[in-house]
């Protein structure tokens, strides 16, 4: 009888935590899924709170009611033993979903509560939320500034040959090209490459920017572009690619200046050219995979790619011609000058020679 | 500014040391905060600590032509940057520099140090010159950029090994006259600058370098009247002495191409192939651990984990390359998948954990 009365009992002797949040709301909550968490664990343990209303368990202010709730519900499943491994992991895939300011609470959340399987679970997921997300939106995301400058942010090297903005520069030679060659056909055997290049740089530049030459956009950024031309004129043994990472070079991302100047160089140039090279530069050469495609100008682009390609070919075109102050002083001049050789010494920078010959 | 807000530094912290190493140069162009955070030592040093660290095997591998099944051609092969996740078995490729268009260098070496990869030397693959490049890749930024050539004359099969932190050493070789050389460079990643280290005491072609225990061993090779046939000798260098030991003769118990030779780490000893077997150290005697599947029997590079081998070979010449995890422990290979655009002949590896 006496059990019987204990069994009528039992039931409402469950033990309960009362927990109050830092709103001010308390909640009464199983001692065994309360317990789960260390710091309730701690507290009960090491200063006899929580037992009454009265007598709640103050959490700390990262955790609020919704969070608590989430909390408790983790802890309700995960303090069950018997539940499997796998069960475990199909019902942490689930819990987590959730929106991301919503998983950050809760990482915090988590913390201050010291319960490390969750913190774990929920850095893990806050990981590759990241991993599936450009800088930009990363930092919508996380309210995060966009202080970095243009060459301080990094692009990841892509597969060149398939970027549209590179297709269309050598499609820009291509036809370049083929102009001066045939050009070069009606002149006689005698060839003379001088002025045969000295129009040739002159139809590009006004071909891309209009007729006053460039000049005016050229003046324009020198100011701009003054520190990147110090950086690229210093002997600079490292990293001459992460110079090219400004926005007028992303289509060429991956290439070191000079791969640039001298993929132009050869574009201007007719056939039969005597291009100096130092020793060096045979390492630098040209990737079949950019032979010039000769008559393939059709762009097949829209208009719209078309007109911010445009554009982007006059950055590039306006970035090159920057660093070659001498070469512009002349074409302003309007006089003959032969095109630079380059070269460049065993450490990976580059130095423009910049010579002409007054006619 | 918080890192993530609402976080605090640490939790922040803990979310970004989770993410995969392919997303690190995402991870450096967000903001300034973030930059420093990713490039701080502190990262990479948690990243390890909390085994978050993810283990890449690099290897310089020949591109293979799809649908052939196999690796014999007519032509030169060309070769590229593989990197494979043991972990995962995730294979991926690095896009060489484009000085490299060709292919990556003939029998270029290929060492690790922190987040960078470091290509040296090699044979360039059209006109075979010999060349003292230097091409760094960045795991940070995904990005190359080329260092200070190595100084002196040209060398070629020379021992390179680094100690993970800012060194690469370099060792013996040989010339454009085939002499064996018994000279030695150190290369600091960071300031990108070499500096001559005393002479081995033997001329040593074709010997293989690895940093184990502090120092930096040179093993094996050959002198130059004696072409071709390997000494079982080795010595070491400390750096902190700025010292070559004695000569330790007898460190291999047989002549032979020290090319497989490995060190498994402090607890695990070093590791050789040859003669079919897998053969460890321990204390001065060597012993034979296990045969070799037939499969690698020619092995082309042998990485080390802690506690597990990664073997990479084929069964003969020609033959697709395929790659095998053997655990020290219990002695057990285990076969690793590769899709059939990576089983092309591999010349030289190295592992890293970042």
């Amino acid at each position: 009888m006496f059990d019987a009365a204990m069994a009528v009992v039992k039931p409402e002797m469950k033990s309960y935590i009362w927990l109050q949040t830092v709103d001010g709301s308390i909640q009464q909550v199983e001692e065994e899924v309360a317990m789960f968490c260390p710091m309730i664990c701690q507290e009960v343990l090491q200063t006899g709170l929580g037992s009454s209303k009265t007598y709640a368990i103050s959490l700390p202010q990262r955790v609020n009611p919704a969070m608590l709730g989430l909390i408790l519900d983790y802890c309700r499943f995960h303090q069950v033993p018997g539940h499997s491994n796998k069960e475990r992991k199909t019902f942490d895939e689930k819990f987590i979903r959730m929106d991301t300011k919503k998983l950050c609470e809760l990482t915090s959340a988590a913390d201050s509560l010291q319960l490390k399987p969750l913190v774990d679970l929920t850095s893990r997921a806050l990981a590759r939320i990241i991993e599936g997300k450009t800088p930009e939106e990363i930092r919508e995301t996380f309210h995060l500034p966009d202080d970095l400058t243009e060459e301080e942010k990094l692009e990841p090297l892509r597969n060149i040959t398939d970027d549209p903005r590179i297709r269309l520069l050598n499609r820009l030679y291509a036809r370049k090209r083929k102009e001066l060659k045939e050009r070069k056909k009606l002149k006689d055997v005698e060839v003379e490459e001088e002025p045969k290049d000295e129009r040739s740089v002159e139809d590009l530049l006004s071909f891309i920017n209009g007729a006053d030459g460039g000049m005016s956009y050229i003046k324009g950024t020198r100011a701009n572009k003054n520190k990147k031309k110090n950086r690229r004129r210093k002997d600079h043994a490292k990293d001459i690619s992460s110079e090219n990472t400004n926005e007028n070079d992303k289509e060429l991302n991956p290439l070191p200046s000079a791969y640039h100047d001298v993929n132009f160089d050869n574009a201007l140039e007719a056939s039969a050219s005597k291009h100096s090279r130092t020793q060096n530069l045979p390492a630098i050469n040209f990737s079949p995979k950019f032979e010039f495609i000769d008559g393939d100008v059709d762009d097949d682009l829209d208009p719209a790619m078309k007109e911010e390609l445009d554009r982007e070919v006059e950055d590039f075109a306006r970035r090159l011609n920057s660093d070659w102050p001498e070469r512009m002083q002349i074409l302003s001049l309007g006089q003959d000058r032969r095109l630079v050789p380059i070269s460049m010494n065993s450490n990976g920078s580059t130095h423009l020679y910049t010579g002409f010959d007054q006619r | 500014m918080e890192l993530i807000s609402g976080l605090p530094e640490d939790v922040a912290r803990d979310c970004l040391i989770r993410v995969s190493y392919q997303q690190f140069p995402t991870v450096a162009s967000v903001c300034k905060l973030w930059k420093s955070e990713i490039h701080a030592p502190e990262f990479r040093r948690q990243r390890r600590s909390t085994k978050h660290a993810q283990k890449l095997i690099a290897m310089v591998q020949a591109r293979v032509e799809l649908g052939t099944g196999s690796t014999k051609r007519l032509t030169n092969p060309v070769y590229r940057l593989s990197v494979f996740e043991p972990e995962t078995g995730n294979w991926s490729e690095i896009p060489p520099p484009p000085e490299f268009y060709s292919g990556l260098p003939m029998f270029c070496q290929l060492v690790s140090v922190g987040y960078d990869l470091v290509v040296l030397g090699g044979l360039d693959p059209n006109s075979w010159e010999a060349s003292n490049s230097v091409f760094v890749y960045n795991f940070l930024s995904a990005k190359w950029r080329r260092g200070a050539d190595m100084p002196g004359g040209p060398r070629t099969f020379f021992a390179c090994a680094s100690d993970s932190e800012e060194t690469v050493f370099v060792a013996g070789g040989h010339d454009n006259e085939k002499n064996a050389l018994r000279s030695a460079l150190a290369y600091d990643v960071t300031s990108d600058l070499w500096v001559m280290l005393p002479d081995m005491e033997a001329e040593r072609d074709e010997c293989k370098g690895v940093f184990c225990r502090g120092r930096f061993v040179a093993v094996g090779g050959y002198p130059t009247e004696t072409q071709g046939r390997f000494v079982k000798s080795a010595e070491a260098f400390d750096p902190a002495t700025r010292s070559w030991s004695e000569v330790k003769e007898d460190f291999l118990d047989c002549a032979t191409c020290p090319r497989t030779f490995v060190d498994g780490g402090d607890d695990e000893g070093v590791f050789l192939c040859s003669g079919g077997d897998l053969m460890a150290l321990r204390g001065d005697t060597w012993q034979m651990m296990a045969t070799l599947p037939g499969e690698i029997r020619n092995v082309a590079y042998v990485g080390a984990f802690d506690g597990t081998l990664v073997l990479i070979g084929s069964s003969g010449y020609g033959e697709v390359h395929v790659s095998f995890a053997f655990d020290v422990k219990s002695c057990c290979w285990r076969k690793l998948e590769s899709p059939e655009g990576f089983r092309g002949h591999v010349q030289t590896g190295c592992v890293l954990e970042i």
